[in-house]
Order: structure tokens, then sequence, then C-alpha cells
């Protein structure tokens, strides 16, 4: 064997790669993406026009500019469309629900908190109505405190029935008002409190007086339950107050003709820093509507999803506020819906789950979960792997890594809501904003480990960008298909969060102290206005914002988001400085 | 050979940079947004759909992007003569004709002359034009060309 013929040899062996890679390309890659490249790096409607300091307007690509964003259900009243509101939301989840009989599971029904049972929706709808009639009938109610999570049986039930209580009755009684923490001061138009436990009302220290009834989601026999308690007529338990009720199939609600409804109030919100904005049915419909427009043909919202929502228990209010929008649409669609608690999750807690909400930090746990539960990694794994990330990084999909439970078998999106970390100062409206600090974003993964976990369970992933407290579901949500990954000096820099929701539309302004952000190249501070934003309560914080809406961004509706800064992607995404 | 070599190796293939911040981002100028400002009857003629592909059209002392319109005011359209130029005579009058429009090196029409019925006229089709195009600034004389 010469040496001619091993160059000949290794000529004829790369030829043959090099055909093979090219045909692979054009054959295999070209034909089996989720998206084409095209339509990744055209993920907005921009305008054509920018105001001097500013960026162009930005929009998702499915509103076009000159259209108007997404605001309601286009629901019919006659020849006219209406936007609707809870009311024909929870009328539509009641009348599908005979048909597909399908459940909300909650923890916290019981004396043992951590019992998670599964509820029809006849059973919910029936437990609001003896709250209606036993609590906000009875003790004409102005509002309704709640600190607790929305995600229990207890919350739930309650949030469902001041939402229903609060359109139908004179006057908006019985407005929700969720609370970050028990009340050191008295707040007139609370008139009910809902806490969690026994230990939380020995924390009232005495403001249990403040209040028509307190009620306490605890075991009536536990021993933390203060023995004075049994001679005060105005605290109850969450037991005590349901039991009795009956399941209740009917739920009626004619709108009036003049929509005077969709303007009415849906809950309030205050913050850690007693902060308190106000929430109205808009903002509930429109964040609905644009949920269910985000997936895509052929893979809409069905009776056969299951959503499990992951919620921390640290954080209550806000999380409150920011379940409603996926949970109602997987409702309305005959889908069911789970909470599970953070600290609780086992793999058992998620079975059926086919789209799963959760934070950064409760994603890796899931993950070690999956990883354990093979015992020891499957074989080949890290070849799998290797395959599905390339595959990923070339824009097509591949389930060879995934590593099967039973529980997630059926998983088809994973949602990871990342969360804007200064939320007590962009709700402050201060005038004077402060450049550019690093930590934006409370934790973020990279382009490369995103598609790590899309690659392990065999499913789509969708970053999400939150607001709490201010807008209603996400401010943008990246595309399901988009697998992109980027070099890591963009990662280390931003994180991309997607293109904006269809229910907001968004600019970047230029704020004086930051040298190194340009209008120009997109850069900023993010401001945005639309259909998802609540709205800040009290003539001084209102006042405030308009100021700082007029100063920073010209006002016309316009809701700086203080020191949150940002830049908007030549493919139309929202990047938003780590 | 990225591709396979991502396979062998446990590479993946990176997007391109569309944040402009790695500097190895793609160009895009041409499609960079348009500062709203004041515009000069010699600066907006340019934007008539042939010499730039933007369509800009002047009424009342007010701009708009018609770049969206361009098979009404593009190039060969029905009301072509209006691209880039004071189409407030045009609209008045209901008129497509070239008398109804004046050249960039020409005074401002002030539209004295018509009665203030067709002032009316224009002034809705303003209205029209603010619900349906982007307005991106004002249309105002050139010292030394247009007085």
């Amino acid at each position: 064997m010469s040496l001619k013929y091993y160059a000949e040899l290794a000529v004829a062996v790369i030829a043959g790669l090099l055909s093979v890679n090219f045909l692979f390309q054009k054959l295999v890659l070209d034909y089996n993406r989720d998206l084409t490249p095209v339509a990744l790096s055209e993920q907005a409607n921009i305008t054509t026009v920018r105001k001097k300091n500013e960026t162009a307007l930005y929009r998702n690509f499915l509103v076009p500019i000159g259209f108007p964003l997404t605001t309601g259900l286009g629901l019919s009243l006659g020849y006219k469309i209406r936007n609707g509101n809870f009311m024909d939301v929870w009328k539509a989840i009641m009348d599908v629900t005979g048909a597909k009989g399908n459940y909300v599971s909650l923890p916290g029904g019981s004396a043992k908190k951590d019992t998670v049972r599964k509820y029809s929706l006849p059973e919910i709808n029936g437990m609001a109505n003896k709250i209606i009639t036993d609590v906000y009938e009875k003790y004409d109610v102005n509002e309704v405190g709640l600190n607790v999570s929305a995600g229990t049986l207890p919350g739930f039930v309650i949030s469902i029935a001041s939402m229903i209580h609060s359109v139908r009755s004179e006057g908006g009684k019985g407005l929700l008002h969720f609370l970050a923490a028990v009340p050191r001061q008295r707040n007139e138009k609370v008139e009910v409190l809902v806490i969690d436990s026994w230990q939380a009302f020995g924390m009232l220290n005495k403001s249990e007086e403040w209040y028509k009834l307190v009620i306490v989601c605890d075991d009536d026999a536990s021993a933390m339950k203060p023995s004075e308690v049994n001679d005060m007529s105005n605290v109850v338990t969450w037991d005590s107050v349901i039991s009795g009720y009956t399941e209740s199939t009917k739920f009626e609600y004619d709108p009036p003709k003049d929509n005077s409804d969709e303007l009415k109030p849906l809950f309030n919100v205050t913050s850690m820093c007693n902060q308190v904005t106000a929430f109205n049915q808009l903002n509930l419909v429109s964040s609905v509507s644009s949920f269910i427009k985000t997936f895509p043909l052929h893979h809409e919202l069905s009776d056969s999803d299951v959503i499990t929502d992951i919620r921390d228990t640290f954080t209550v209010a806000k999380n409150n506020v920011q379940i409603w929008p996926k949970v109602f649409s997987v409702l309305l669609l005959g889908g069911s819906a789970q909470f599970v608690t953070a600290s609780d999750v086992t793999l058992d807690s998620l079975a059926k789950t086919t789209l799963l909400v959760c934070e950064p930090k409760t994603l890796t746990t899931i993950t070690n979960l999956v990883k354990e539960s093979n015992g020891a990694s499957p074989p080949l794994q890290g070849v799998k792997l290797s395959l599905a990330t390339a595959f990923l990084s070339e824009g097509v999909m591949v389930k060879v890594a995934k590593i099967h439970t039973p529980q997630l078998e059926q998983l088809r999106a994973i949602y990871l809501g990342e969360e804007l970390s200064q939320e007590a100062r962009i709700l402050s409206f201060a005038s004077k904003i402060p450049s550019y600090s690093k930590g934006q974003i409370q934790s973020k993964f990279t382009t490369a480990q995103l598609n790590q976990f899309r690659a392990v369970f065999g499913a789509r992933l969708v970053v999400e960008l939150y607001c709490p407290f201010i807008v209603m579901g996400p401010i943008s949500e990246t595309n399901f298909y988009d697998y992109r990954i980027f070099s890591p000096s963009v990662d280390a820099q931003v994180t991309c969060v997607g293109p904006l929701n269809t229910s907001l539309e968004g600019k970047m302004v230029n704020i004086e102290g930051n040298p190194n952000m340009d209008v120009e190249q997109r850069q900023g501070m993010l401001c945005i206005r639309g259909f998802t934003i609540g709205r800040p309560l009290g003539d001084e914080r209102l006042a405030q914002a308009a100021k700082l809406s007029e100063d920073v961004a010209g006002s016309e509706g316009w809701i700086p988001l203080t020191g949150v800064y940002g830049l908007w992607g030549q493919d139309g995404c929202l990047y938003i400085y780590n | 050979m990225s591709f396979i070599t991502n396979v062998l190796f446990g590479g993946a293939k990176e997007s391109d940079d569309p944040t402009g911040l790695s500097g190895n981002a793609p160009a895009d100028d041409a499609n960079d947004p348009v500062v709203e400002g004041v515009f000069f009857p010699r600066t907006l003629y340019k934007f008539n759909g042939h010499d730039d592909e933007r369509i800009y059209i002047a009424v009342l002392g007010k701009v708009y992007d018609c770049t969206a319109g361009r098979s009404f005011y593009g190039p060969s359209g029905p009301y072509s003569n209006f691209a880039g130029r004071d189409a407030s005579r045009g609209l008045a009058l209901n008129s497509f004709d070239m008398e109804c429009v004046r050249d960039w090196d020409q005074p401002i029409d002030d539209l004295s002359d018509l009665p203030p019925k067709a002032i009316d006229a224009a002034r809705e089709w303003q209205e029209f034009f603010e619900k349906k195009y982007p307005c991106i600034g004002t249309f105002e004389p050139e010292e030394g060309v247009n007085y």
C-alpha cells in the first residue's frame, strides 16, 4: 500500500463526508425544520417611523401595525363584537365541563393541608355559591383580603366567588384583594380576611377585630389554634364555611347590552411594599385571548390538555395575579388544571401534565427528578443528548434523548417564567430613573441549557418575561419553535424573551446616564402599553405614573418600566440585559 | 461538516446574532426606521416610491407614511401624483391632476383660494390618513427654496 493509496483514500473519505453532510443539510434538515430561519428572523411588526430618542414601536408578528391589539374574546353581541369578562369565561367553562368532565386538582382542601384532590368544576362552582350566600351576602362584604395562594382550594374558590359576586352585585361588592402579607395597617375596605394558618392568625395581634370575618384555612382541631378563638364570633375555619355545600352545574350570565361589565374591576393586589395595583375585566380577557393565540396551527389547546402550575409559596400575591390567564384558557377548552406547591414537587404530582408552568429553580428540580427516576443514566444518553441538541440547534426537534417517565409522557410544552427582579422600583413610578445595573432578571439559563431541557423532556420550551404586580400574563414569550443558540458573549449579556405578547406593544427610550446604550442600535429602557397592564391605585400614585409616562415616554398610555433596560433584536425579539 | 462535527464533538450550531452585541451582526441599515421630524418639499420628494421604496404624502401640514398603500400611491398607481408631495389641494378638490400638486421648488400651497367646503374635504381626508397611516412628521417650507 503506497502513500498515494492512503492519500486517495483520505480524499475519498473527506469528499464522501462532505457530500453526505451536504445532502443531509438539503434533504433532511431543510425539510424537517419546525420554523424556517426567515420566520425566526421576522418575529415582530415594526413601525417604519420612530420619535427622536426612542426606538420604533414593536409588536408581535400576529398583530400588524394599524390593527388593534388583542383586546378580548371577540364575542358577539347582536351585530357588535364585545370583549367579554370573567362571567363569560366562567359560563363557558361551566358549559363545557358537563361534556368533558375536566377537573382542577388543588391542595389544601381538607383538614390536612397538604392533601391534594381533584375537584370537578361543579364542585368548585357549588363551593363558590356557598361562599357568596353565607359570607358575601350575609356580611355585605366590601372587599375580601386574600393572603392565601390561589393555587389552593380555599384560595381558588374564594377568588372565583369574589370574581362572580363583584360583577353581579351592585357597586362591585366582594371585590377580591390579593395581599402579599397580613396587613399591618387597617384598610377600611377590606372586611373579610382569609389567612393560611393559625400561626398567621397569631400574627394578627388583635387586628382580627378590624374585620367582619376572618377565615382561617387550617385544621379546626390543630394544637396551634389559640384557645380564645372559640369565643370570637368573627373567626371561622375554611372547613366550617363550606360544610354542606352542594355541587352546582349551572351558571347563568346574561351580559348587559351596554357592555358595562367589561370595565368593572377584577381584583386589586398589594405588593410587599404596600403598593396597590388594580386589574379589571379587560386585563383578564385580553390576557386569556392572547395566550390561546400563542398556540401554533394543529397544536391548539384542546380538552386533552392538563396544565400544571407550580408556584412558590413565599410569593403568594404576585403568583395569585399570574395564574388565571393560562388556567382559564385551558379550562375554557375543556382541559384540566392542577396546582402544585414548589416545595412538594414529585413526579407523581405532575402526572398527565401536557403544559408545565414553572420557574427556573423548579425546572432544575424537575429535571433532576426525571434523571433520578431512571436510576443510572439511560444507555448512550450522552451521545443521544449530543445528537438531539445538534438537531435542535439546526431547528429540528427530535426526541431521541427524551428520558421517558410515565408521568410526563404527554408533556408538550414547558413555560419558563423569567421575572424582572426590581418590582418595587418599577411599581414606585419614581421620577428619578436609575441607570443600568446588573441583575435585572432573577435567574436565567443559557440558550444551550434551554435546548438541553428540550432534549431531556422531548417538549417545547417557551421562555416568558413577567413583570409581577403590573402586567397580567407575560410581557413577551419566545416562539414554540425557537431553538436558536446564541454565542456565549450574547448569552452572557442578554436574555432573549421573544416577541411581545399580542396584547401589548413596546418601545425603548433613551435614558441619560447610560452611555453604552443607543436607541439607534435599538437599545434603551423598555416602555409598554396595551390591555394587560394594571392601573396603580390611589390618586397620588396614579398622578406619579402619569407624570413619569409623560416625561419619559411621551404619555399616550405608555408605561415606562423604570430601570428595565433591553434591546430589540433584528429578529424583532425583546432582549433584556442580564 | 458542521452538523456531523457537532454530533461527534457535542457542539451546536450558533445562530446569527440579532442583538449586535457580539460585534459581528449582519448590517441592516435599509430597514432602519425614519426619525419623526420636519420635512421640506425638497426632502419629501425623494420618498415617492420610485427614488425611494417608501411613499410619504403631505396633507395639511402633516406627513404620512403611505408605503402600505403602494398599490394606490406607488408608481403607476391611480394616485401616484401625490407620492412625495403635498396632496392637500388634490384631496380638497378631489382631483388627481398634475396641476393640483406643486414642484418642490415652488412655495408651499396655502390653499387660500379654495372655498371652505373644499378645505373641509381636505380635513376629512386628513382624518382618514391619520387613522390609516402613521404620521411621521410635519411639512414646512424651506428657507431659500420655498420662500
